[in-house]
């Protein structure tokens, strides 16, 4: 092979190709998965959709209601199997102070018993899913180590927010793993299984918090190189016994686990595909016991159950509860949602009262 | 199509050869890269991707008025006009709801409400970038008409250009445009390109999102829940994480220009191995701090009209610059904090300067006690001055002043107590300190022992490179930071 010091430019194009597919080899399950993706976008014409939807676009489209155009809708109320039964949005005219999150402020409890469940502090007045109290009140968890887990929804917004709060309790320990860009459908890349285990082992968690599936709504290769296309019957039985194998590893492990689903997003396609999603995660979590669903879809919505990325509060200002790409939630907005989940997992969970609150736990 | 994915590099396969296969052909080329541009800037999943050449558009307008006006004052006007519409535009999509609560809060007390409702505006990536570079052009113009591009497309080319065009480097029209037709590369630079990628990955993906993934997001989300040495090293290495995001990028997106035959502007310098704040500024995001050194600190009149205005121009420039990155009062008072310490710090050196004029202080003195411990005073400097970096670091990265404040509180509080930190943080931030001393000979080294390989053997240590970092590279990848800027 003749050897030459001097660079060409066709000599760096030929490099470079070379190199991109000695990667590409190295790399052939994920390529494999990213073409056919790639492939069925541009068969489909999505990828053109795409590009050509983002030429104009100024405001985003205003979502329907998810009931109004999503498959596999229910009605809000009757998706959840918690309850929030009182919402004090009147009692607390101030929003929640970050400051005094981490410090000694006493927990926002609506009284000095065991038993009564926080008080919710949403100046924003979210709405909550209103449910009917279960029959029969389960035996109540006094949890010394919560685990949450999730995508980036547990990265940030939510899981930062729900950890600030849980850590306000002083015989809890709050360890958290918020993993971006993963979920069930790609578990070559990540596996949450796999993962729970060794967090399991770890931690010896007593309580576990799941939410995610942001990254979820998409085709399936399954080890066959088949191609489970979203939401068809075949992708829904695969997706959900990937579902239903972590939730398992719970279950063996008698943690009790409480499943946030995903609260209402602000595109019409991807509500849709989410709230697929949800119910998959809601029917799942039924099969096992110690599993308790919470429905965060309503509490994020407007007063008319349409996606909002402005809460209004008390005073008519408006607050941003929503990121940006109108899928994560700000700390705002994960700390009313984490402040209903509270609420309504009080019903599993004993919290402590205002003089068991400590500060400098993690 | 973020410029760390397969997608992106398929994308660039394909321009790169037909890059140098369009070379010299006029508007052929011209066509080609404009529609190479489109196309990325397309594919961010971002709105209005006709923006950047809106602005291109209107910057090209203005400058050809300006060169062609004769009276000072109307030029003055054109550009002002000019000015008033790129910052319009950056006021509509970035600053639109800051206004909004702005305006409504000084409404409420009076009892009227804003009875409008906020709307909710896609944010086009790179909008302060390409903005920036569109001022720059037509202030260039009116300072110098022999800078007036003839071209429109060239223009085009100049505010849209798919490397750059999401986080920079802000370029300079003078720099770009001529290297549209001629190409600025040797044998050198188009090796040392793929050095450089290389860097720019290493960093990201490996020392930036390691640091993000196991300390930084825990620290600054929850402060209190780890001990005070884990919050310590949480806040250097945010230092650590935002310099190899970013450099990364920059590196990532010059080497990727380079490869096509344009050379940008270096956007970091060994920005933490300097030993004072002024020194900082040079070496930090340079693409940024000269913009503002030459089209805003400057026309304010610089250091040209007294001490005090010059630290009043230092003020307002660095207030500025921090709401650059967004209408947020972290962002104010990271940047007034710089202000105050580059104010402090020139300062000193004039009045050590006056009273070394005056004869009260000999230049033997300072020298002589310095020169007992030259070593131990350059490493108090160098280490003062990366502390005051980082600390300040803490009001940009934290969710808010009170988010800081609990910052300080763990970092003070001396508490033993809360989670540790993983053994690999040390050496990653050790790792991040290193990279920028080493990085450029690292880069001239490995392409020197490229030049030496036959071609398959070349692409088989890149693509080794390239697999041994995607491996040390987490699952999920954090965005750039500086995308949302």
């Amino acid at each position: 092979m003749k050897r030459s010091k001097e660079v060409t430019p066709v000599k760096v194009a030929l490099l470079y190709s070379m190199a991109l597919v000695l990667v590409a080899l190295a790399e052939l399950p994920r390529l494999y998965s990213w073409a056919e993706e790639a492939q069925w976008k541009l068969s489909s014409g999505q990828i053109f959709a795409e590009l050509g939807a983002n030429l104009f676009k100024l405001l985003p489209r205003a979502s329907d209601t998810p009931g109004s155009s999503g498959q596999d809708q229910k009605d809000a109320s009757t998706r959840s199997d918690l309850e929030v039964t009182e919402v004090a949005q009147s009692t607390v005219s101030e929003p929640p102070s970050t400051q005094n999150a981490g410090q000694d402020a006493a927990p926002d409890s609506g009284g000095g018993a065991h038993t009564e469940c926080p008080v919710v502090q949403d100046p924003l007045q979210a709405q909550s899913p209103e449910i009917p109290a279960p029959v029969t009140s389960p035996p109540k968890l006094e949890p010394h180590k919560a685990l949450l887990v999730g995508d980036s929804m547990i990265a940030e917004g939510f899981g930062p927010a729900l950890q600030r709060r849980l850590r306000k309790y002083k015989s809890l320990t709050v360890v958290r793993k918020g993993q971006y860009s993963t979920g069930f459908v790609h578990q070559e890349d990540f596996n949450w299984t796999s993962v729970l285990k060794e967090l399991i082992q770890q931690d010896k968690p007593d309580m576990l918090v799941i939410h995610m599936g942001t990254n979820d709504p998409i085709d399936i290769l399954d080890g066959s190189s088949k191609r489970l296309y979203f939401g068809t019957d075949e992708w829904k039985e695969v997706y959900a016994s990937r579902v239903g194998e972590f939730l398992k590893l719970i279950s063996e492990n008698k943690i009790q686990s409480f499943w946030v689903g995903l609260p209402i997003m602000g595109s019409d396609k991807y509500c849709d595909k989410i709230s697929t999603i949800n119910s998959i995660f809601e029917q799942e979590c039924s099969k096992v016991s110690g599993c308790v669903y919470f429905d965060a879809w309503p509490v994020l919505a407007d007063s008319s159950g349409n996606y909002t990325t402005f809460l209004k509060g008390a005073g008519g200002k408006q607050t941003r509860i929503r990121a940006k790409d109108r899928v994560h939630l700000t700390e705002v907005g994960g700390d009313i949602l984490s402040q209903h989940f509270l609420k309504s997992a009080c019903r599993y969970i004993e919290l402590p009262t205002d003089d068991e609150v400590s500060t400098a736990k993690r | 199509m973020s410029p760390i994915s397969f997608e992106f590099a398929l994308f660039f396969l394909i321009v790169l050869w037909m890059n140098w296969a369009l070379r010299g052909r006029g508007s052929a080329y011209r066509g080609f890269l404009l529609a190479a541009n489109t196309l990325f800037y397309a594919s961010q999943s971002t709105s209005l991707v006709f923006l950047p050449f809106g602005v291109g558009i209107s910057n090209y307008l203005f400058a050809l008025l300006i060169s062609r006006t004769k009276e000072r004052t109307l030029r003055r006007i054109w550009l002002c006009a000019d000015i008033c519409i790129n910052l319009s535009f950056l006021a509509f999509f970035k600053y639109f709801e800051f206004l909004y609560h702005a305006l409504d809060s000084i409404l409420l007390p009076t009892g009227l409400n804003l009875h409008i409702p906020l709307i909710e505006l896609y944010f086009p990536i790179g909008v302060s970038f390409f903005t920036f570079q569109g001022i720059s052009y037509c202030i260039d113009v009116y300072r110098d008409q022999q800078k007036l591009v003839r071209n429109p497309v060239d223009v085009l080319l100049f505010v849209s250009f798919f490397p750059t065009i999401l986080s920079g480097p802000i370029m300079r029209a003078g720099q770009f445009v001529p290297q549209i037709d001629k190409p600025d590369c040797d044998s050198r630079s188009l090796q040392d390109a793929f050095g450089l990628i290389l860097s720019g990955l290493f960093k990201k993906l490996v020392i930036s999102s390691y640091l993000s993934e196991h300390i930084v997001r825990d620290v600054f989300q929850v402060p209190a829940a780890n001990s005070s040495l884990t919050v310590l090293l949480g806040v250097y290495a945010y230092s650590i994480e935002i310099y190899c995001d970013f450099s990364g990028y920059s590196d990532i997106a010059i080497g990727t220009a380079q490869l096509m035959g344009f050379r940008l502007p270096q956007n970091f310098q060994v920005p933490y191995g300097v030993c004072n704040m002024q020194e900082f500024w040079r070496h930090w995001h340079i693409s940024f701090s000269t913009w503002l050194r030459d089209y805003l600190y400057i026309p304010l009149g610089g250091n040209k009209k007294g001490r005090l205005r010059k630290y009043a121009n230092l003020m307002i420039t660095m207030v500025l610059g921090g709401l650059w990155h967004g209408p947020h009062s972290r962002f104010l008072l990271w940047g007034g904090l710089h202000g105050m310490v580059l104010a402090l710090t020139h300062s000193i050196a004039d009045i050590r300067k006056s009273r070394l004029s005056a004869g009260k202080l000999t230049k033997g003195v300072a020298v002589r006690s310095w020169s007992v411990w030259p070593s131990v005073f350059k490493a108090g400097a160098w280490f003062s001055t990366f502390s005051l970096v980082s600390f300040l670091w803490v009001f940009f990265r934290a969710e808010d002043s009170s988010r800081a404040m609990e910052v300080f509180q763990a970092v003070f509080s001396f508490n033993a107590v809360g989670a540790g930190f993983e053994p690999w943080i040390l050496p990653a931030l050790a790792a991040g300190l290193i990279i920028q001393f080493i990085g450029p000979y690292a880069i001239h080294s490995f392409s020197r022992v490229q030049q030496r390989m036959p071609v398959p053997l070349q692409a088989a240590l890149l693509a080794l490179f390239c697999i041994l970092i995607i491996k040390l590279g987490p699952a999920g990848i954090p965005p750039f930071i500086y995308f949302q800027f």
